[in-house]
């Protein structure tokens, strides 16, 4: 997400609607319904095979907002 | 004309069971062991069923159980595969797209107006939509297979999951010894063959003691289950396999699978190839092998392979005459075939080829023409004959290995597409791979069961030679000058309609497949594909690699309508109250998962007066409404509240404990998504509800955000295990003041503020708020308290004026004050400046989830505005969603619209362009009849403009009672409710148990309510510190349990990491202190309300059941691991533990109590229904 108080109109709209559909990796958060737990999936979608998941932790760890 | 012959070495019919059966009301007589097809067959029954366009009479092509012109109606079932579904005493056949009988069918006619009816008639002819009705009225008729009965016994087909380490698919030589293979290295292996009987494709050809003992090996192996009679229709995603069994679905997933799918073979084309009588060679050796019949008294064969011959030698020693082979090939050098050949007195022809069937009067092969290969004017010569066994070669069985991702490439020698590329997991074996050889195909099988075992990681032997693949000559095809040279059989399509295709363009085989529907009839392009594929490949001049295969979507083999139906797992969901609503008349409506209350219906009322009437109690007394269908969530943390400021429009960080505050809901774009209500309960918890339709979405967003975010604080969901009704009208006040210990003046308890507090004796909580414009209070009360509370507020109601109101009541009321519904009055595109909400925004807030878009969006203003109109009459005509029209064009539209009786007017809600949207401005709508109606914009609220009214101060001063017409319903007060449970909710018994016996055998399972328990849940991130303080014993991992006492009934689940769950059949000591130190808050431990509904599930076919509602196998987790396994069963979220011991296990399931009755009345259904003969192991 670009930080809302600085970005321009224009990347916050590229942000909020703008996104790729080429096949390759993408990141997705998954939720496993019955226990409402949240997890990352790296998944490369023009083969379906997922790469890594992780929790939103290592996400944070990563991008510091 | 075909017979039966004497008895034939390995056939699978018993001479002594002759089965009687009716074909188009003639009587004939089969065995047991007989397909309806080959019944037929053996009674000389040539003509079968009649082609799908141009009804021309049709009989046996393949026998390879995809026979698409030889399907029957028996009874009711339309569209049995004759030459799958075995024959049974007393049938009742007939051919199915016939109009008036096969042997005369007066559809006949369209065989001659052939020529009339091109390739894409549809496209061209019917794009009028005047004519349209009138052709799809005759094309109706003419067109689809069999007739519904509409009439049929409601059944209901079980569907199942499965597990297994190995499928293998297909149970031929080369599927048997991968299955064996697999099994020997320790996998687990499912063996699925379509065929009723294991290898029935060919039967014991060659060396039988070997192959009888392979089957015996298979049959008794104890890692080897056998499905058979069992099609795999479909692969899905990580090897997830639709396995169609006679009486079932079975959902397997694989950790591998093994294709050992075969070959087809395919038809030659020339003209009239589709003549009753011309068939494939493998049919005849089929037809022969299982059911010894001869399918003719003088057979001309073609061949092109070595194995052709053999078939004609092997026709031969059974007594079958073969008079002519004819071989396209210029000569064979093999003088010890032809030797052969002129002793048993079959002339071989080589260098020719036929060109054409002729049939008789009755439609049947009389004679064919045959000329020389390449130049049909040379050489043409006439050989009578009664059958023509026709091969067009062979085409591996790759659609399941193309749907699974693999890529097929074709192999030139072998002139078949052939598997390239496989994708992980992914094995092909035997004549799939081009390998036709029995003891090729053994050894190919031997390795892919090894290669398979190898990726799950177990140990194998066994190297592998390189195998020869089989050698096919190239076939080209050319259309027959005078037609009726078939590709598709299927769908009625000869070559010419190909090449029409081409000519217009659709060149490619995937656009020739969809204009020409070629390959998309029922047998899915099994015999169609190849001979497509290489009349485009002799058109393009391109060779059949540069052509390609089109992939046969799931399910590429036909299924059944009802495996396709079965049990449906939407779940419904009802607030406690749904029985009392019942015995009060409720006319009910969907409400997402719910069910809620339209209205009331009472006698001597119309659906209008029943509204009007509950309504007027609302205004003038009071009413109550079940509001349980409401989200209602916890947080709880230090940042509690700084995470409803970032999700919520409002400001919730500085609201008052014991306030409440509207809580408006943005996605990240600005557009509204939902609302509700937020109550501060405590310096670190929050009580908020969200809509109805909302709230499962917006509690997994928030988890979601929760986790994004980082932010301590823990969610709760209670939607279900609370119950709430909402108490309004001028007496509300007075109405609770007799229940509640509790000064209800306006200064102890204001409006919009929140109280914990008792309701006849019951822990509630009570929110004073204003939705429907009166006095009024929210009562959220646990689910298995909520009748009593209900039952105590009708009772005293009753002298006040109590009415039960439904959702129609409440949104003219709301309607009157001008509250909008999210997603009635606002749409996937409204923001809260054209919905007029800004005062529920805090822009000038750090942050908030939609916060950025509304700066961007209220720079552009906006483009339309929701306004508040009224019309002085009444206007029944006009409905939400009618336009609002301004200068001929589109200016917006109404969303609420309602009659209010309290106003004597038309009020309503539209969102309308902004220059529209002046207080007093005139617009127009137009109706659906197309009248328009004008309307005045407006100030909202329509009604009690100062809000005087819900913010009503002193206790005993009610509000004054509004003066209404009589047709409102004035002084229709509701009567005591009963307290006894209706008989309408039969069925929904909330206690009781349910036993299926399977014949007193003590096979079997039973399912127990649960209900009468003890509970304590907590959650938070120091709860797990905080009960091992307390000495209390907590499973060390996540998702599992320990016992808490010496019973197993008695547990402690840890759910997640942070959460727990006590569960006791009496309160211990201990228990009650727990529940006792729970009361005040304890920082970083939260109590979690828990109402679960709670079953047990057992007895021998306790698995059997699980398998049919829950895709997780049970069997798979040891018992010794104590799981506690959340996971969705019949589309509801459930928490189970696997207990009990090897032998026998029993289960401890719990759901959401507003799920509690349908899981119960779902799960009572499947134990009813599963006895042993629907328990063929796979889950084990």
């Amino acid at each position: 997400m670009p930080d809302p108080k600085t970005c321009t109109d224009e990347q916050w709209t590229d942000y909020v609607f703008n996104r790729s559909g080429v096949p390759g990796v993408k990141s997705e958060w998954w939720c496993h319904i019955a226990s409402g737990f949240w997890f990352i999936v790296e998944r490369d979608t023009a083969n379906d095979t997922i790469i890594a998941t992780y929790t939103a932790d290592k996400l944070r760890a990563a991008t510091p907002a | 004309m075909m017979y039966r012959l004497p008895r034939v070495a390995g056939e699978s019919i018993d001479r002594n069971r002759p089965l009687s059966f009716t074909f188009e009301d003639a009587p004939y007589q089969g065995f047991a062991g007989d397909t309806i097809t080959s019944a037929l067959a053996a009674a000389g029954v040539m003509v079968l069923g009649r082609s799908f366009k141009y009804h021309r009479p049709r009989g046996i092509l393949s026998y390879a159980n995809h026979d698409v012109n030889a399907l029957f109606q028996i009874g009711g079932v339309p569209n049995v595969r004759g030459d799958v579904v075995e024959l049974e005493a007393g049938m009742n056949v007939h051919a199915v797209n016939t109009s008036g009988g096969l042997a005369r069918d007066s559809g006949s006619w369209m065989d001659r107006f052939a020529r009339f009816l091109p390739v894409g008639f549809y496209y061209k002819a019917f794009h009028s939509k005047l004519l349209f009705p009138m052709w799809e009225n005759l094309i109706r008729h003419f067109s689809g297979l069999g007739k519904v009965a509409l009439d049929a016994e409601r059944i209901r087909t079980p569907k199942r999951y499965a597990f297994c380490d190995v499928l293998v698919v297909g149970g031929g030589i080369s599927g048997l010894n991968a299955a064996l293979a697999a099994a020997e290295s320790g996998a687990k292996v499912l063996l699925a063959d379509e065929g009723a009987r294991l290898h029935s494709g060919f039967l014991l050809v060659g060396d039988t003691a070997r192959i009888t003992l392979l089957l015996s090996q298979v049959a008794s192996h104890p890692n080897i289950e056998v499905l058979s009679a069992t099609a795999a229709v479909g692969y899905y995603a990580d090897h997830w396999i639709a396995l169609m069994e006679p009486q079932r679905m079975t959902k397997v997933r694989a950790q591998c699978v093994v294709f050992a799918t075969g070959a087809v073979e395919q038809p030659a084309v020339f003209r009239n190839n589709d003549t009753p009588g011309v068939l494939m060679i493998s049919a005849a050796v089929r037809l022969l092998r299982r059911h010894a019949i001869a399918v003719g008294r003088h057979i001309v064969m073609q061949a092109r392979a070595p194995e052709d011959y053999a078939a004609a030698l092997e026709l031969v020693r059974h007594g079958v005459a073969v008079s002519h082979i004819i071989d396209a090939k210029a000569q064979t050098a093999d003088y010890e075939l032809i030797r052969r050949l002129k002793e048993r007195g079959i002339q071989l022809l080589t260098g020719r080829a036929v060109t054409e069937a002729h049939a008789d009067s009755k439609g049947c092969l009389r004679r064919v023409t045959i000329a020389k290969a390449g130049t049909p004017q040379e050489n043409v010569q006439s050989i009578d004959c009664d059958a023509l066994l026709m091969t067009g070669g062979w085409a591996a069985a790759s659609q399941l290995l193309l749907q699974a991702g693999g890529t097929v490439r074709f192999d030139n020698a072998s002139q078949m597409y052939l598997p390239d590329v496989l994708p992980p997991g992914i094995f092909t074996a035997g004549r799939v791979n081009g390998i036709f050889d029995a003891k090729d195909r053994a050894t190919d099988g031997q390795r892919a069961g090894h290669a398979a075992a190898a990726y799950l990681g177990m140990a194998t032997t066994g190297a592998v030679t390189a195998l020869a693949r089989v050698k096919q000559p190239p076939i080209q095809i050319v259309a027959h000058p005078r037609g009726k040279d078939f590709i598709d059989f299927d769908e009625d399509l000869q070559v010419r309609d190909l090449e029409h295709a081409a000519q217009e363009g659709f060149d490619s085989i995937e656009l020739l497949k969809r204009y020409t529907t070629v390959g998309m009839g029922p047998s899915q392009g099994k015999h169609s594909h190849i001979n497509a594929a290489r009349v485009l490949s002799r058109i393009r001049g391109s060779s059949p690699d540069q052509i390609g295969l089109t992939t046969a979507r799931p399910m590429y083999h036909p299924v059944p309508m009802k495996h396709l139906a079965g049990r449906g797992f939407s779940p419904e969901r009802a607030t406690p109250l749904a029985t009392r609503h019942e015995e009060l008349g409720a006319v009910w409506m969907p409400a997402g998962d719910w069910r809620r209350p339209e209205y009331y219906a009472r006698s001597q009322e119309t659906r209008e007066q029943s509204i009007a009437g509950e309504v007027a109690a609302v205004r003038q007394a009071v009413g109550i409404i079940d509001i349980g269908t409401l989200g209602k969530l916890e947080i709880h943390g230090p940042d509690a509240g700084k995470f409803l400021d970032r999700v919520y429009t409002g400001r919730y960080s500085d609201l008052r404990i014991g306030m409440t505050r509207y809580a408006l809901m943005l996605d990240e774009a600005g557009t509204i998504v939902d609302d509700g209500v937020v109550a501060r309960t405590s310096e670190e918890s929050y009580y908020f509800t969200a809509t109805t339709g909302g709230a499962a979405a917006v509690y997994r967003e928030l988890l979601r955000l929760s986790a994004l975010w980082g932010m301590q604080c823990s969610l709760i969901n209670v939607t279900g295990h609370r119950a709430a009704f909402n108490v309004a009208g001028p007496r509300s006040r007075e109405l609770l003041a007799a229940l509640a210990p509790l000064d209800l003046g306006n200064e102890s308890f204001p409006y919009l503020a929140f109280r914990e507090t008792t309701l006849a004796g019951v822990p509630v909580r009570i929110m004073r708020v204003g939705f429907v414009g009166e006095l009024g209070y929210e009562i959220h009360v646990a689910f298995s308290q909520a009748t009593a509370v209900w039952d105590a507020m009708c009772a005293e109601g009753v002298a006040r004026g109590l009415r039960p109101f439904g959702v129609e009541a409440q949104r003219v009321l709301r309607l009157e004050k001008g509250h909008i519904i999210i997603g009635q009055d606002t749409d996937g595109l409204t923001h809260p400046f054209e919905a007029r909400a800004e005062w529920a925004v805090r822009m000038n807030k750090e942050f908030f989830v939609g916060q950025r878009s509304l700066r961007i969006l209220k720079k552009r203003g906006p483009r339309q505005l929701l306004v508040g109109f009224e019309i002085a009459q009444a206007a029944p005509g006009l409905k939400e969603s009618h336009l609002a029209i301004d200068a001929e064009e589109i200016a917006g539209r109404i969303t609420s619209i309602a009659y209010s009786h309290v106003l004597g007017k038309t009020i309503g809600l539209a969102m309308v362009k902004p220059a529209l949207a002046q207080v007093g401005t005139t617009l127009a709508f137009r109706q659906s009849d197309g009248a328009m109606v004008t309307a005045t914009v407006c100030e909202t609220p329509f009604y009690d403009k100062a809000g005087d009214r819900q913010k009503v101060a002193a206790v005993d001063a009610a509000a004054p009672i509004l003066a209404l017409p009589r047709s409102a319903g004035e002084g229709t007060l509701v009567e005591a409710a009963s307290p006894v449970s209706s008989p309408a909710l039969r069925g929904r018994a909330r206690v009781g148990a349910v036993v299926a016996d399977q014949g007193g055998t003590g096979e079997g399972s039973f399912l127990e309510d649960r209900q009468q328990r003890k509970r304590i849940g907590v959650k938070g991130p120091l709860a797990a510190e905080w009960l091992q303080q307390r000495r209390i014993s907590i499973p060390e991992r996540a998702n599992s349990w320990t016992a808490i006492t010496a019973s197993e009934n008695d547990v402690v689940m840890r759910l997640g990491a942070t959460e727990f769950f006590f569960e006791q059949s009496v309160y211990a000591e201990e228990f009650t202190t727990l529940a006792n130190a729970l009361v005040s808050p304890v920082p970083g431990v939260y109590p979690v309300l828990r109402e679960d509904r709670a079953f047990v599930l057992g007895g021998s076919l306790a698995d059997a059941v699980l398998a049919q509602v829950c895709n997780v196998n049970f069997r798979s987790l040891a018992l010794i691991e104590r799981h506690a396994v959340m996971t969705m069963m019949l589309g509801v979220a459930v928490t189970v533990v696997p207990q009990g011991n090897v032998a026998q296990r029993r289960y401890l399931i719990w759901c959401d109590p507003s799920f509690g009755d349908y899981l119960w009345s779902s799960l009572s259904d499947v134990v009813a229904q599963t006895t042993t003969l629907t328990n063929t192991g796979g889950s084990s």
